[in-house]
């Protein structure tokens, strides 16, 4: 498997994918940064680092959705899986490889973001003024959402034998699953009670009792919502990106356990798969 | 040119994808049209919010059909074949942009069959001004067509399916995301309201001036902003749209075939 590897992060070294996604994972950091910057500065808000840091959470999941199987899927159409095979590489080998090899690239994606946001964010808006423990859970959990992305991603491609079918269904999945996360932040995130209609009585400005919101969610409704939440990548790159997470804990959890399921039945699924 | 749209014809009926994503139009079209009788049995909503609704998923449909259709011209050296045949190349570029113009209008219209078909009977007619309605219509189809051409001088400039179907299904994403955020730019109010009545703040968020008309002037050229505003119905421009979206046809279409022209089909 290290000839394997060897092998990926040589591809790694010419692709200009690659380093195209690393740029732009670098610019994007930049682009963050300047623009809480200009926001200080038009609108004097009170800004730091804490509301950039982790951003790159939020967009992960679009950027590995279209690197991994642009990447990876050309191995189908030059045939390279079949090559290696051939000259003796198991099918759980190259698999993993390529699993490894994606983690890799989600990790130097991360770390552009970080640098830039370290270089050049440090010195427009400031530092991170957050607790070690959330910084860490922060870093941690995101970094376990991404590598179960990469399971997730590397199951689809390695299965599948387009490189155009698997770039779609992933591209779209990963959208369909960040406006799903969206649309429960939106629903548990609704107040309990609605502020009651203000009213003037004799110059004099007064509130109506609050009323229970129906939209509020209770009970196992909420805790399916909840769950759903934070199972989900994208909801979990929600809640690192405005590092606003209750039990880091639950989110590490399943993460892990997405990318044991995920590569478990990709890993089974190659294994069966006829390489014609 | 009248061979090459015949050809495409002929694939488009043998075409999954083509088959898939009217299925997908027809069955969107029910259940919203379902949806909106459900709502309707609380308070009463006009056919309008469910009929309009289709330019913004059409968008999307689009920007994956046109890539993954038209690209395996390059993969199955189809298009190498048609030069060879004699067939120009602006010719070429000329039927696929038709081809793939008439399916976003076929979609939009199978869309709008279906909800007219199941939303009418259970919920009644659209409540809109039946002019403005006609006009709506017309300014969202000339938006997906403008949608059809950026994708097709995608597709034919690319000679990797994938990468054109990533970079279609990308842009139209992140363009409609700009224009969800074009939209609350040009609405932030100008004053907001201090609580408890102690008077009125400017907002410095409020657009104006030069950057009021730069940020109008995208957000109506647009055609995923264009799909927006004919989605929630607030096109407030219905006569200068079409325009826009003719402006963007005529110059991806230029440039497509511009580049089309030069590119080498090895």
């Amino acid at each position: 498997m290290i000839k394997l590897l060897g092998a990926n992060l040589l591809r790694f070294r010419k692709s200009h994918l690659f380093w195209g996604t690393l740029a732009l994972s670098f610019g994007f950091g930049v682009f963050m940064c300047v623009i809480r910057f200009r926001e200080h500065l038009d609108y004097h808000f009170e800004v730091s680092l804490n509301s950039v840091f982790f951003g790159y959470a939020m967009v992960a999941g679009v950027i590995l959705a279209a690197f991994i199987p642009l990447f990876f899927g050309t191995e189908y159409s030059d045939g390279a899986i079949r090559n290696k095979l051939i000259v003796g590489h198991s099918r759980a080998a190259v698999y993993f490889a390529n699993l490894l090899t994606s983690l890799g690239a989600a990790v130097s994606f991360f770390a552009a973001y970080l640098l830039a946001c370290t270089v050049v964010g440090v010195p427009l808006i400031g530092g991170l003024d957050l607790p070690v423990p959330a910084t860490a859970a922060a870093l941690g959990g995101s970094l376990l959402m991404a590598a179960a992305y990469c399971a997730v991603f590397t199951f689809a491609t390695m299965n599948c034998s387009k490189k155009s079918v698997s770039a779609v269904a992933c591209l779209l999945g990963v959208f369909a699953l960040l406006f799903a996360a969206v649309y429960l932040n939106g629903r548990l995130d609704a107040p309990e009670f609605i502020q009651g209609y203000e009213m003037s009585i004799g110059g004099q400005v007064v509130s109506a009792k609050p009323e229970p919101n129906p939209a509020y969610l209770t009970g196992m409704k909420r805790e399916t919502y909840q769950f759903f939440y934070d199972l989900m990548p994208t909801g979990q790159g929600i809640q690192y990106s405005n590092v606003n997470f209750t039990n880091p804990v639950r989110l590490m959890g399943l993460a892990a356990a997405l990318f044991a399921l995920f590569t478990g039945a990709g890993a089974a699924l190659f294994r069966r798969k006829d390489l014609k | 040119m009248r061979n090459l749209l015949a050809a495409n014809l002929l694939r488009l009926r043998k075409s999954v994808l083509f088959w898939g994503a009217l299925a997908f139009c027809l069955g969107v079209g029910a259940l919203m049209s379902l949806q909106l009788y459900q709502m309707n049995q609380y308070e009463y909503f006009p056919l309008d919010g469910a009929f309009f609704t289709y330019p913004i998923f059409v968008c999307i449909i689009i920007a994956v059909f046109i890539p993954l259709f038209f690209g395996r011209d390059y993969s199955d050296h189809t298009i190498r074949r048609k030069v060879a045949a004699g067939h120009p190349r602006a010719a070429i570029y000329a039927a696929n942009l038709l081809t793939g113009t008439a399916v976003s209008l076929l979609l939009c219209a199978a869309y709008m069959a279906v909800v007219a078909a199941i939303g009418i009977p259970l919920v009644g007619p659209v409540s809109m001004d039946p002019g403005q309605a006609v006009l709506m219509v017309l300014g969202s189809l000339a938006a997906m067509a403008a949608c059809s051409a950026l994708s097709t001088l995608v597709s034919m400039a690319c000679t990797s399916k994938s990468t054109s179907a990533v970079v279609c299904i990308l842009g139209a994403f992140l363009l409609l995301i700009a224009s969800i955020y074009l939209r609350s730019r040009l609405d932030a109010p100008e004053f907001y309201e201090l609580p408890w009545g102690e008077g009125l703040v400017e907002n410095p968020q409020c657009l104006s001036g030069t950057q009021r008309a730069v940020c109008e002037f995208v957000y109506n050229l647009l055609p995923p902003s264009q799909a927006i505003q004919y989605a929630s119905r607030q096109a407030q421009n219905l006569g200068q749209m079409p325009l826009y979206s003719l402006l963007v046809i005529l110059l991806s279409t230029g440039a497509g075939i511009a580049l089309f022209r030069r590119k080498d089909l090895k």
